[in-house]
């Protein structure tokens, strides 16, 4: 497996520094990276891929999954790119927590936002140097388009992402979020916000000649205005940007992912 | 020196009734009764999954159909059937089930070409091109298995119905029961069912169990909104996931497609990408039916299957990915291009409902030589009904092409012949007859 997510793409570490040796692969310190993928080229692959990273990189350290999914299938995707999550999860490293277990009988989602918000803010609570946080955590968000869908008012779920904001940047937790693209013709409230807030993009999209057997699709990685408009000081240089025509073709199989440079086949195929 | 220790092998228990482990996948699926189908999703539907069929039609009902057959195939396999809905809709809906075939426990590999288009003169020795004869006969579609010792998957046949006494015994037995709102509130039953399913999965919960939920959305659910509906496959997909229950949802025509009609206001578009993302599997049956220029294209079939998103349950990628004959996404490629994914058309014969790949004819509408008129296509109104019969010669198609001179006005038509004509020898290209471009 490799060492970053996406190949090229860093993030700053807890530790500062401007080298590339202090970069970290996963996003730590508040830094919020959003993943948005389709139906036809889901980024599952990329949300289990951050959770293995995280262990292996870390002893000590503490991941939180918001997702619907059971911790079942968490476990044997896992086992199968590599990684045991049974020891984590029984060690308390490693918690799921089910946004539908919150879900009240009213159809507003307001309530159910804030039962979530309080759980995940008992699980990351904050810190007094969040730069300097001693057990490094990982926040991953995997239902947030599910709960703008089901929701009636659009402001509930905006609310709940400056709510998380708030408490990862100061507990020093980095976090992963997956958004859900359609086809709407405008972006919906939640995902305009999400790319105000949060710092990187990574866009995850299938091939317009349709599914294929050997490519499974394209991404592309994005700085967003969060982490441009962060000031000089802040203004993350070390990142390598990949704009969407450059954008690399990957390979999901059951054991892994693989990325390859587009038009080649670099030994995958 | 040789060891006293024996390795206990560990029990292999079978699999629930009806039930198979996929290979891929190593997840518990079941049969969906019909095989092409199975064969779409990657061997079947897996246990703990939501699959949702869409039809967005308003003149056929083929999402009726393939509940029925999900349903008949779990009363054959001996497992648990639950219908949501209103009660007599139901009933209405089992009692219309096929049922199995006299000739089950025969052999019923048939191949591609089935009982009712078998060509005249096929039990004759067909002379092949020494070049050829080593090849496999052309496949359009998966064989039935032919072993009839599982349980996993019956051959029904839509000439037969399912008997009365059987659904009789499976309801007083509890293999069948109808599930449906005890109120009579004025809003959606949504949380009341799902407060009745998660009652069942925890009296239940061990069982093989089928949960037919037809026409979600449609008049029995009231005044539904989209976050409703949403909310409600959810809820019911994190109850059903860690448990054997597998459910069957179809949608009323005016809710399948990507911008759905609702009462209350306009839907943006991406109502099948947000279907897809909260089930476990979603696919499209689009049927050809008010579409007449489909028709004439693809005169064999009654319509396109999307496959907007397989099964993926307990692994990363779906295993129909890999072991699906029919999409061909496995299919060895080139080493520049991947294997693209086939298109899929689905046909409704006299006995069986078939989904096969979908290729164009040659060029200028004929697909092999033949000394006989080709089978051609119908406009029909009722799609639900339109079985392609054996070849009727006095059938022929009726394409309203609208042209600004006809082109042939049999009124003044010269031919009237007094002596029958011998039959025209029909091949790919014809340089007496009448062309697309004639006016």
């Amino acid at each position: 497996m490799s060492t970053t997510l996406v190949p090229s793409l860093t993030f700053p570490s807890q530790s500062g520094g401007t080298s590339n040796s202090s970069r970290s692969a996963l996003p730590t310190g508040g830094q919020l990276l959003l993943i948005t993928d389709d139906l036809v080229s889901p980024s599952d692959f990329l949300l289990h891929g951050a959770v293995n990273m995280f262990f292996k990189e870390h002893k000590t350290g503490r991941v939180v999954v918001v997702s619907s999914l059971d911790e079942a299938h968490w476990k044997a995707v896992s086992q199968k790119l590599g990684l045991s999550l049974a020891p984590h999860s029984a060690s308390g490293a490693f918690e799921l927590l089910d946004p539908s277990r919150f879900l009240g009988s009213s159809p507003d989602t307001q309530g159910t936002l804030r039962r979530l918000y309080d759980e995940i803010h008992q699980r990351i609570p904050p810190t007094a140097d969040a730069s300097r946080s001693s057990t490094p955590q990982l926040l991953v968000i995997d239902d947030i388009s599910v709960l703008e869908w089901i929701s009636t008012e659009p402001t509930t779920v905006i609310r709940f992402i400056r709510a998380i904001r708030h408490i990862t940047t100061s507990s020093g937790t980095g976090v992963v979020i997956r958004y859900h693209s359609t086809s709407s013709t405008k972006p919906p409230p939640a995902l305009q916000h999400l790319m105000e807030t949060c710092h990187y993009h990574v866009s995850v999209k299938s091939l317009t000649s349709g599914r294929s057997g050997a490519v499974s699709g394209e991404a592309s990685a994005h700085s967003l205005k969060a982490s441009i408009n962060a000031g000089p000081v802040l203004e993350d240089k070390g990142f390598v940007s990949r704009p969407t025509a450059e954008a690399l073709h990957y390979r999901v199989d059951a054991s892994g992912f693989k990325f390859f440079d587009r038009g080649t086949a670099g030994g995958v195929i | 020196m040789s060891s006293s220790f024996k390795r206990k092998a560990p029990a292999t228990q079978p699999p629930p009734l009806g039930t198979r482990l996929n290979v891929a996948s190593s997840v518990l699926e079941l049969s969906t009764g019909v095989p092409s189908l199975d064969d779409v999703l990657g061997g079947g539907q897996p246990l703990g999954s939501i699959l949702t069929i869409l039809t967005p039609d308003r003149h056929s009902n083929w999402s009726e159909l393939l509940q029925r057959y999900w349903i008949a195939q779990g009363i054959a396999s001996g497992q648990q059937v639950c219908v949501v809905g209103e009660p007599s809709c139901s009933a209405k809906l089992v009692e219309g089930c096929m049922w199995l075939s006299p000739a089950e426990y025969g052999d019923s590999v048939k191949g591609a070409a089935s009982e009712d288009e078998r060509e005249p003169g096929a039990d004759e020795e067909v002379k092949i091109a020494w070049r050829y004869e080593g090849m496999k006969k052309f496949q359009t579609t998966v064989r039935t298995a032919a072993s009839r010792r599982d349980d996993y998957n019956h051959t029904f046949e839509l000439t037969q119905k399912i008997p009365s006494g059987v659904t009789e015994s499976a309801l007083q037995s509890g293999q069948l029961q109808y599930l449906s709102a005890r109120s009579k509130a004025t809003t959606p039953p949504f949380d009341e069912i799902l407060s009745q399913i998660k009652a069942l999965i925890e009296a239940q919960y061990a069982t093989v169990m089928r949960l037919a939920i037809p026409e979600l959305g449609g008049l029995y659910w009231g005044d539904t909104t989209p976050e409703a509906i949403l909310r409600f496959v959810y809820l019911l997909r994190g109850m059903v996931q860690s448990t054997q229950f597998s459910v069957l949802i179809s949608m009323p025509p005016h809710l399948a497609q990507d911008v759905p009609a609702f009462d209350s206001r306009t839907v943006d578009a991406g109502w099948i990408t947000k279907l897809g993302f909260l089930s476990d599997g979603c696919l499209s049956f689009s049927s050809f039916g008010d579409n007449p220029a489909l028709l004439s294209a693809f005169p064999a079939y009654h319509g396109f299957v999307h496959v907007h998103r397989a099964p993926s349950v307990r692994s990363l990628v779906p295993p129909s990915h890999k072991l699906s004959v029919l999409r061909g996404l496995s299919s060895p490629s080139s080493h520049t291009e991947g294997g693209g994914e086939n298109n899929l058309g689905f046909k409704c014969t006299r006995k069986r409902f078939v989904i096969e790949t979908l290729h164009l004819d040659v060029e200028g509408g004929v697909s092999e030589r033949r000394t006989a008129p080709p089978i051609s296509a119908t406009v029909h109104e009722h799609s639900e009904s339109s079985l392609t019969s054996p070849a009727t010669k006095a059938e022929s198609a009726k394409v309203a092409v609208e042209a600004p001179a006809p082109a042939y006005d049999e009124a003044t038509s010269p031919v009237t012949t007094t002596k029958p004509k011998k039959a025209r020898k029909v091949v790919a290209f014809q340089s007496g007859g009448r062309d697309l471009y004639d006016f």
